[in-house]
């Protein structure tokens, strides 16, 4: 993994949580078109393939959970257009944070405006805030109500 | 507007039951959690979170460890490896099980090479606090055991199989 999740022992990837998050995306957001997990047998992430996208035409979440319950929202349009909801430990930053578009690089972080912690409510999250920002175009519906 | 976080929790609460919610959490309660934190997460009071939690470890999805007076839960692991050794069995031709197993195994071979240790617990041992290198514990033992799903799932499948030609 990138970022500094090599800090500290954050649990392997788990995939009934992760399994889980991707039930909830299909529920509840008909522009997930489909889903599937990097690797059949030893999973990393799930991708979640958006029929619609802030940039571009459509976009992707790569969603990672561990089994200690941390977790990764990557979201990409290819090379020109990511951010990320993370949440592992962090110097000098909390645990839940944002990395900003468009790049999401390691030093674009700030704290996230995610502050529910299950499965489900991350990941309707995440989705409510994308759908909000491809409705609008305004980058700053990425971390409601008020970017910290 | 309403805040984001309030927002999907409104949502949650108005469309599930407590005992849904509850069990929902207990599902993705990966360590021994007391029942004030898993009340606080389903957002239900503590005896009705504590009453609905003892039916779900009746039921198997949950398992229990004494602290003291205290009971902690969290989900029942076993239950969900056997689900998933179910799931891959069903789903996975016989060769892809093969090649993802082989694969695992090559993972494993170059940890025992990168870190020059055994097991991700030596590992754990090995590795102070800041070391690159702690991704690599979890990813370890998570492969470990997606191994030895896969192999399970294999003997499984033979075990059905076996079974069936001789009816």
């Amino acid at each position: 993994m990138t970022d500094d999740w090599d800090r500290v022992d954050t649990g392997g990837p788990d995939s009934d949580l992760m399994a889980r998050g991707r039930t909830v995306a299909e529920d509840y957001e008909p522009l997930v078109t489909s889903t599937e997990f990097d690797e059949l047998l030893n999973p990393e992430a799930v991708h979640l393939h958006l029929d619609d996208g802030i940039d571009a035409e459509s976009g992707r979440f790569d969603v990672t959970w561990t089994t200690k319950g941390y977790y990764r929202y990557h979201y990409t349009e290819g090379d020109d257009f990511n951010y990320r909801y993370d949440c592992h430990p962090r110097v000098e930053l909390p645990d839940t944070h944002f990395h900003e578009p468009p790049h999401a690089a390691h030093d674009d972080a700030v704290p996230s405006c995610i502050e529910v912690h299950t499965v489900r409510l991350v990941t309707l999250a995440v989705l409510q805030l994308w759908r909000d920002t491809v409705e609008t175009g305004d980058l700053r519906q990425l971390q409601q109500p008020n970017p910290p | 507007m309403a805040d984001i976080n309030e927002r999907v929790v409104d949502e949650w609460t108005e469309s599930t039951t407590a005992r849904e919610r509850i069990k929902e959490i207990l599902e993705e309660t990966t360590t021994y959690s007391t029942v004030s934190t898993i009340a606080d997460r389903a957002r239900v009071s503590e005896p009705t979170t504590r009453k609905y939690l003892n039916e779900l470890v009746e039921e198997g999805i949950g398992t229990t460890e004494q602290d003291g007076r205290a009971t902690l839960y969290k989900r029942n692991q076993g239950r969900l490896v056997d689900r998933r050794i179910e799931e891959l069995r069903t789903t996975c031709s016989h060769q892809e099980l093969i090649e993802g197993i082989q694969e695992m195994k090559e993972s494993i071979a170059e940890f025992r090479e990168t870190y020059d240790v055994e097991s991700s617990e030596d590992l754990v041992i090995e590795l102070e606090p800041g070391d690159e290198g702690w991704s690599d514990v979890g990813q370890w033992q998570s492969t470990r055991r997606n191994l030895a799903i896969a192999k399970a799932a294999i003997q499984v499948d033979e075990a059905h199989r076996l079974a069936e030609a001789e009816v």
